[in-house]
């Protein structure tokens, strides 16, 4: 699967292992699936079969 | 053959002083209460007006009409920029170092409306970055800003939230809003307002993520991540001890954002 344009070998993996994963916190990103955004709610049982493309945003904090 | 008196145009001004101009042009009867500006210098009210010249007479006690500002907004902007901005509401969720920024800036291009947010009350810690004054310590930033707005153009309309923004209350905040500008210090406060506009409303919202410290100031960009995603930042530098918020940095970040929402406006983006 394609995570911010790279290419993963992740497959048969929910979102929530997935920001495990790439070490990334849950509440401080916002994910896309093919071009859908997906509700945080839903991180936990969404699951990703491999041929996704994912954008994920995780915001860094200050301002 | 052309000369301009408050941004306005005429030929007949040619060979007139500033004084007959000013009744001629603007109805007005210049004394010791107005400011006298020819071609960027101080000018006196018998002073002749030539070809090409550029005056300005300003009256000192009374207000800046609405007319007067907007003459100015459009010749400095075009009418058709000016136009499309006057008819904006924009959210600024936040008026720390980015919102405070970003509210001026918007000020100064004549946004329309502008709704602006935060809960917190002015700190010494603020004014190294934020747009306040020693004289808005221990005051509400929405009030201060408003102020400071108003200081620059009296006619954007100001609505104030003293409110903690979360997604319970976004919706009503904010429903008014074609374009949110996030400007929140929280990563999970970022995250949570970007995934609200995104997934339930059509509308657009200009985001920030990293701009500390002193690093390259290039580094701060502009994204477009979809259709209605606009993330400003360098992505990776973040606010911590001994890596805080800097005024350069972040006037960099806040004009990225104010300058995105003009481009979202004027459909360049």
């Amino acid at each position: 699967m394609k995570v911010n344009g790279k290419i993963y070998d992740f497959n048969e993996i929910t979102v929530k292992d997935l920001l495990k994963e790439l070490k990334l916190e849950e509440g401080k990103v916002v994910v896309e699936v093919d071009m859908k955004i997906l509700n945080k709610d839903t991180f936990a049982t969404y699951m990703l079969h491999g041929k996704e493309e994912v954008e994920i945003v995780a915001f860094i904090g200050g301002g | 053959m052309e000369a301009f008196i408050n941004d306005i145009e005429s030929e007949e001004i040619i060979g007139m002083s500033i004084e007959q101009a000013a009744m001629s042009i603007c109805s007005r009867e210049v004394d010791k209460s107005y400011i006298l500006i020819k071609n960027g210098y101080t000018a006196h009210m018998h002073e002749l007006i030539k070809d090409g010249d550029r005056v300005y007479v300003l009256n000192k006690e009374e207000k800046i009409t609405e007319e007067e500002i907007n003459t100015f907004l459009k010749a400095r902007h075009s009418p058709k920029v000016h136009e499309s901005m006057s008819k904006s509401v924009v959210g600024i969720a936040g008026l720390g170092g980015l919102g405070s920024n970003i509210a001026m800036n918007l000020a100064r291009l004549g946004v329309g409306k502008m709704i602006i947010c935060d809960f917190d009350i002015v700190e010494p810690t603020n004014l190294n970055r934020q747009n306040y004054y020693i004289e808005h310590l221990g005051r509400m930033k929405t009030s201060a800003t408003e102020e400071i707005i108003h200081k620059i153009n009296p006619y954007v309309e100001i609505e104030k939230r003293e409110v903690y923004l979360d997604k319970e209350n976004f919706p009503e905040v904010f429903k008014e809003c074609s374009i949110v500008v996030e400007a929140f210090d929280k990563a999970e406060c970022k995250a949570e307002l970007v995934n609200w506009v995104l997934g339930d409303t059509d509308k657009y919202i200009v985001a920030a993520s990293g701009m500390a410290g002193y690093y390259d100031s290039n580094s701060i960009k502009t994204r477009k991540i979809g259709e209605r995603l606009f993330l400003i930042g360098d992505g990776v530098n973040e606010a911590k001890e001994f890596n805080g918020l800097m005024a350069p940095r972040v006037a960099i970040a806040a004009g990225h954002q104010a300058n995105c929402v003009v481009r979202i406006i004027m459909g360049e983006m």
